[in-house]
């Protein structure tokens, strides 16, 4: 009866009603939201249950614990409750058990949602349905009991709400930061820091998460992974289990509550003075004199709120660690030497506004109802104050609070910056701390507006939520509503960087706030005229929007419906879901196109204008286009990015147009057929214009400070793409199209004649000309170099084919130059530092060694730029490096770090001039051995011919961290390294697996491969894949070695590293 | 004065909590006389436009106050049946902030105003102590003191004695009655004893309807003569109007034309006695007077 009578209760608490809402919600999000495509569901789904555990289940106990455990104190209901003929005992141990229940019921409740949803992708499996059993058995029920019994000890101890909420909060961030310290595969980021903490949180984990994740290290790819525990495992639990009990003992033994409000004492009064005369004043409501008076007395509640004082006073601390502890982080071994810019960057742009947003949150539910809460609604109500000063004094409250977190802020981050001597640049500060302010007031401002509107705190703070999902989780993208405005409140702006400051996305900025401030404006004005004056008892049903709110509405929505025309006018297929659908489209209506005879660039004449201040790049393109198969071609398709229409189009012979503008796709037809070995000319002409509501980024953009165009999606393309088929099973099954061999290279190219692909390579002539301020860059040899009207030209010419992957740039001035054998290399950055002169060696090592040992470079000409950071740290095209400022240029190698990550990273991106634009392409089906782990050699040769084999084997280590840290993490079936499509195997595997053929087989034989490889396949030849240079290798060496290779790259048994590792220490 | 014409409230949930009031009030103090959930509050809170009706009309002098709430609550003092106060400020600080909300802006006249309401509320002495921590007797006087702030000419009252000591409220009645000369105060209770201390005029509202309204003597004078109080319940029950008790005996209210049983003696009729009369006659059996 007592347990009948306590879920009777619960059931009628919109709090518990919430939860059975949101968990859920949360469950599924995370379900959908990690992982990917992969085969050890198992393993997900435990990671899936941790998570849910650790993110949900102390918000839970934290926000369930006062309705249970302190409803009679804060209802004042505890005398009523006490006289009761029902032992403290009993009454305690029903609500706890009940409040346990609850919470294993809904973690239950999440476990099963998350069964489900990996059981539609991966089918039905009894397993699966057992580990969510094991999980809920072992790892909910004691975690549940355990946080029950401490909200019951807290409750008991504290009898504060408020106490309780931060305790729990307290604690669920705590063990965020305990778990991102000791390697927990759900935190981005998150890495073993110290042994000690791992171990000991192996046993004193609450949801026993760690000692599971521990034994993920030893998990065997391809075999059943033991995920059910071991000793460590079931201690911990049985160790909780204990505290739980222990924890309601001791509960059970505090004193009963007791009343903490004190009356005044009831002193006998003086009789009142009856001679006195009630006198009228004649009242002059002045709005400002209210204004003022209620936004003081607003700003004081707050302030005097306890929970506000706590967070007020941790949040300067909690910027202050979140900037020390990476200001000087560059990457993994590598720092810098941090300005004002690196520090605010660590917080403006996830920390300040993630948990600015749900404290924004937190005060405007508090600012908006604490005249109800108070019961002083009707009082403050009843008074001439109009709705529109009410809710305006909130919202100036809120800014002023809002500004005392920017002060906050900005004192945590300065104190960082003394602290970790930076150099401080104070103007960087209102700059950028302006912009969260912005953002956050307008988002507090439109909760503002929900809690004005609606009659339920309940409801108006479900809105409030909703609001937060979208913007910080997945949930928008899988509800399909990807659009940019679903971040509210907020604009694309990205963060500023050391080589041009904000300038990737300063023009996204006003266009949006300007939206969301006249929405913002729009709403409250609605609000001042829809608010129930926060005694919720406005009738809905005779609300009518006014003139001014239908006027204010509909300019916020001809500004909406404006910047929405722009957004799509300047990225038409700006979502995943429009892409892969324009790409169905295409493979629809034009794969027969594949198999139709079409001919193909054999060389691009371009005139190439830059104009950076103006954002946009005029390119009058001359094809050759050259019949190379043995049929006549009496129909060309020409295709063109959707966002960059082509002006002018025409052939050099006779011919009819069609065009579908749906799919940017020309149809020309010849009027004469094009013979076999004959050619044709295509003349176009095209734009490309800056998106203005887009951030900018690669491969194409023209800024200010610094531009790119690469050719490929932009430049016209001749016949079928075969690179925008849709290659996901799934999405060819949604779309109806038909199943693709996605057979592995490993099998395709299993024998030496299977391979029918040919190279895809073009010369190249470019005259490119920017603002006389800077220098016009396309690949080929420099002929000439000119300065007319004000701007620079230059002329380039490639003397042989190159890969067809051309680019155009427009940067400084500023270049670093020298001659190295017949080749001209230039690193072009900002300041030509000693870390330019390292890229620039490390350019010159990387040419010497395999014109030495495998090929010359092609080229007579290679530059090095110094990019923004968009994109990758590193990126390389034919002739063309580039690397990220910060990392490339600026940083400096740690002082535990054995090698230098500027070098390594350079001399990758130079091995990718022979691994990927000389072998390494042409070929679809094969993946990225022969081009990112074939790099990954030149980087430990050249590294150990440099700096020693001590840096080699410091490169050595720090891949097997990442590796091993990748794989705790990775619920992806390992593949064999030629197949791999996985960063970690094709980059921090690659580097072991070659560190032990170079140790087994050594570099000769290895370079040997490469040349023979290279003598095979290079252009003109058949195209290279990474099963010949398997076949290539092991033709040189014994039975034995064979082995070895055989196993290190077609084989899955990641052991064999460990164990060459163990023999290696 | 007030007019009020075919109000209608219907809650969400569907409950009728007022149907068809009309009611013209007069100047001077007027009672609202109900039972517990007849619509009392309902009605004080919707004349005091924190809520809005589905329909009907109320004007207080020339102001339409559905259309312009802000002119009437220039003029409103107002006092909640519930309300509670703002936690870490004094009683002196409160009302300063309720003078300011109410558009008295000059610091003279505020201090002027507020200590002459401590004092006719007896609150000087604790004028600066938190008012979250006053007796409940303390806090309805401080609630009192601040809907008298500024001029008001319509107030509302809902239950304003409840809470007070016998001296106190001796002493809101005379205060109440003191400044109740050129202002409407609609008092709202189920004592009907305050209202028949108090108020010139009444309303009975009984499950969201107006049973009865009028000047409390006409509303008394039917009844005169036909009232008999008895020691013992009658024979014919259908005459009882009220059982109450004295020294703990009981003691019955008649209604009857003839003595109604040999122990029973006249007596002067009551506005408690048409109170019951109206609660338990006319709603029921349709009797009339």
């Amino acid at each position: 009866m007592m347990f009948y009578n306590e879920w009777r209760y619960l059931a009628r608490q919109p709090v518990v009603w919430l939860a059975f809402v949101l968990l859920p919600l949360v469950a599924y999000v995370f379900a959908e939201g990690m992982g990917g495509i992969d085969t050890l569901a198992d393993k997900r789904l435990q990671v899936l249950q941790m998570t849910l555990l650790m993110m949900a289940l102390p918000l839970l106990c934290g926000a369930l614990a006062p309705i249970v455990f302190l409803r009679d104190h804060t209802h004042s209901m505890s005398e009523l409750i006490l006289v009761t003929p029902q032992s403290p005992l009993h009454r305690l141990l029903y609500r706890f058990i009940v409040m346990c229940l609850l919470c294993a019921g809904l973690m239950l409740l999440g476990f099963f949602i998350m069964w489900i949803t990996l059981s539609l992708e991966y089918g039905f499996q009894p397993l699966l349905l057992a580990l969510t059993l094991w999980g809920f058995a072992l790892m909910a029920l004691p975690a549940c009991a355990f946080f029950t019994a401490l909200a019951c000890y807290t409750a008991q101890r504290f009898k504060s709400v408020v106490v309780i909420y931060a305790i729990f909060c307290s604690l669920w961030l705590m063990y965020l930061v305990l778990a991102s310290l000791t390697g927990a595969p759900m935190l981005a980021g998150s890495s073993i820091r110290s042994v000690w903490l791992f171990d000991a949180m192996r046993l004193l984990d609450p949801f026993g998460n760690t000692p599971l994740i521990a034994m993920y290290n030893n998990i065997a790819p391809n075999t059943a992974p033991d995920l059910y525990g071991d000793g460590h495992f079931y201690l911990n639990r049985l160790f909780y289990c204990l505290l739980a009990i222990g924890l309601f003992v001791l509960s059970f033994r505090l004193k009963p509550q007791r009343n903490s409000v004190k009356l005044m004492p009831g002193k006998a009064e003086q009789p009142a003075n009856l001679n006195r005369h009630y006198q009228t004043v004649t009242a002059t409501p002045k709005a400002a004199w209210q204004l003022g008076q209620l936004t003081r007395m607003a700003l004081l509640f707050m302030l005097k709120q306890r929970l506000n004082q706590l967070i007020l006073l941790g949040w300067t601390f909690i910027m202050f660690n979140e900037v020390l502890s990476g200001i000087n982080y560059a990457e993994p071994l590598s720092v810098i030497s941090a300005t004002s810019l690196d520090a605010l960057n660590r917080i403006t742009d996830d920390v300040l506004p993630l948990l600015g947003s749900f404290l924004i949150a937190l005060w405007v539910w508090q600012v908006s109802w604490y005249n109800r809460q108070t019961a002083m609604a009707e009082l403050i109500s009843a008074t001439p104050v109009r709705s529109g000063i009410l809710i305006a004094s909130n919202i100036i409250a809120l800014s002023g609070l809002i500004l005392l977190l920017m002060l906050l802020s900005g004192v945590g981050s300065i104190t960082a910056e003394l602290v970790a001597n930076s150099d401080i640049r104070l103007e960087q500060y209102p700059a950028q701390l302006s912009k969260v302010a912005l953002s956050l007031w307008l988002l507090g401002a439109l909760f503002s507006v929900f809690h004005s509107i609606c009659r339920s705190p309940l409801i108006a703070g479900a809105w409030c939520a909703g609001i937060l999902l979208m913007k910080y989780t997945p949930l928008s993208g899988k509800l399909g509503l990807t659009h940019t405005l679903w971040n509210i409140a907020a604009s694309p702006l990205q963060p500023a960087d050391a080589f041009w400051g904000l300038e990737q996305s300063q023009s996204v900025y006003w266009p949006f706030m300007t939206f969301w401030i006249v929405l913002t404006i729009a709403l409250l004005w609605l609000a001042g005229q829809w608010s129930h004056r926060s005694t919720g008892l406005v009738n809905h049903k005779h609300r009518r929007l006014s003139f001014s709110s239908a006027v204010f509405m509909l300019i916020a929505l001809i500004t909406g419906i404006n910047l929405h025309n722009h957004i799509i006018d300047e990225r038409p297929l700006m979502s995943s879901d429009l892409r892969q659908q324009w790409r169905a489209e295409y493979e629809q209506h034009y794969a027969a196109w594949e198999s139709a005879a079409q001919p193909v660039i054999s060389h691009i004449d371009a005139n190439v204008d830059f104009f950076p201040q103006a954002g946009n790049a005029v390119f009058v393109l001359n094809y050759t286009l050259e019949n190379r198969t043995t049929k006549t071609i009496d129909k060309l398709l020409i295709g063109h990015a959707t966002a960059t229409p082509i002006e002018q189009l025409e052939l050099s012979v006779a011919y009819t147009s069609h065009y579908d503008k749906r799919l940017s796709q020309y149809t020309l037809t010849l009027a004469n057929p094009l013979t076999p070995g004959s050619t044709v000319h295509l003349r176009s002409r095209l734009t490309f214009t800056q998106p203005q509501h887009w951030p900018a980024v690669t491969p194409q953009f023209v800024k200010p400070s610094f531009s790119y165009i690469r050719g490929f999606p932009l430049l016209p393309t001749v016949g079928f793409q075969p690179k925008y088929t849709l290659r996901d099973k799934q999405l060819r099954q949604r779309y109806g199209l038909a199943p693709l061999n996605l057979a592995k290279p490993s099998t395709l190219f299993a024998k030496p004649d299977a391979n029918h692909a040919s190279y895809d390579w073009v010369t190249l002539h470019s005259v490119v000309s920017t603002d006389a301020s800077q220098t016009p860059l396309a690949q080929g040899e420099l002929v000439k170099q000119w300065q007319q009207q004000d701007r620079s030209y230059a002329e380039y010419h490639t003397m042989a084919p190159i890969r067809h992957a051309a680019a155009w740039y427009s940067t400084g001035n500023t270049v670093l130059t020298e001659q190295h054998d017949n080749v001209t290399l230039s690193v072009y950055s900002p300041e030509i530092n000693a870390a330019a002169r390292l890229n620039m060696l490390a350019m010159q090592d990387t040419l010497s060694w395999m014109a030495q040992h495998i090929t010359p470079y092609r080229g007579s000409r290679l530059n090095l730029l110094a990019t923004p950071s968009v994109g990758p740290s590193g990126y390389a095209l034919p002739q063309m490096i580039m690397i990220d400022y910060q990392l490339g240029f600026l940083a400096t190698p740690a002082k535990d770090a054995g090698f230098d990550q500027r070098y390594r990273r350079a001399v990758h991106e130079t091995a990718h001039q022979w691994f990927g634009h000389d072998l390494g392409n042409g070929v679809l089906e094969d993946r990225a051995f022969l081009v990112e782990s074939l790099a990954k050699y030149i980087e430990l040769v050249l590294i150990e011919q440099r700096y020693g084999s001590q840096a080699m084997q410091a490169l050595v280590d720090y891949e097997r961290q990442r590796f091993q840290r990748a794989m705790i993490g990775s619920s992806v079936k390992t593949q064999a390294l030629v197949d791999a499509t996985e960063q970690h195997d094709m980059y921090s595997r690659a580097t072991l697996v070659f560190a032990m053929l170079r140790q087994q087989l050594g570099d000769d034989v290895l370079s040997h491969a490469l040349r023979l490889l290279w003598q095979q396949h290079a252009y003109p030849n058949t195209p290279a894949t990474s099963m010949d240079f398997v076949r290539t290798l092991k033709s040189l060496i014994d039975a034995k070695q064979q082995q070895l290779v055989d196993a290190l790259l077609l084989g899955t048994d990641i052991k064999l590293l460990q164990q060459v590792a163990a023999v290696e220490e | 004065m007030l007019s009020i014409n075919n109000l209608c409230v219907t809650y969400a949930d569907g409950t009728q909590a007022l149907r068809d009031i009309n009611l013209q009030l007069p100047t001077g103090m007027v009672g609202l006389l109900g039972p517990n959930g007849a619509g009392k509050s309902t009605l004080m809170r919707t004349l005091a436009c924190l809520q809005t009706p589905d329909k009907g009309q109320i004007h207080f002098g020339d102001i339409d106050t559905l259309k312009q709430p802000m002119a009437l609550r220039s003029q409103l003092g107002y006092l909640p049946q519930y309300f509670g106060v703002y936690p870490h400020m004094s009683c002196y600080a409160m009302l300063l902030h309720m003078a300011i909300l109410k558009g008295i802006n000059d610091k003279a006249q505020q201090q002027q105003q507020i200590e002459t309401l401590l004092e006719l509320t007896n609150l000087s002495s604790v004028a600066n102590k938190n008012v979250a921590t006053f007796s409940g007797g303390m806090r309805q006087r401080f609630g009192i003191a601040q809907a008298l702030l500024g001029d008001p000419h319509l107030l509302i009252m809902d239950e304003p004695t409840a809470g007070l000591d016998p001296a106190e409220r001796e002493r809101l009645h005379a205060l109440l009655v003191n400044i109740s000369k050129d202002k409407l105060i609609l008092l709202s209770t189920h004592i009907v004893e305050d209202i028949e201390n108090l108020c010139p005029f009444v309303a009975l509202i009984n499950t969201g309807r107006i049973v009865e309204s009028g000047k409390v003597q006409s509303l008394i004078a039917p009844l005169q003569g036909r009232i008999w109080q008895s020691p013992v319940r009658p024979a014919d029950s259908s005459t009882v109007l009220s059982e109450s008790y004295r020294f703990g005996l009981p003691v019955y209210r008649l209604l009857s034309e003839l003595q109604p049983c040999d122990e029973a003696i006249p007596v002067v009729a009551s506005l408690q006695d048409r109170y019951f009369f109206e609660l338990s006659h006319k709603v029921n059996a349709n009797d009339v007077l």
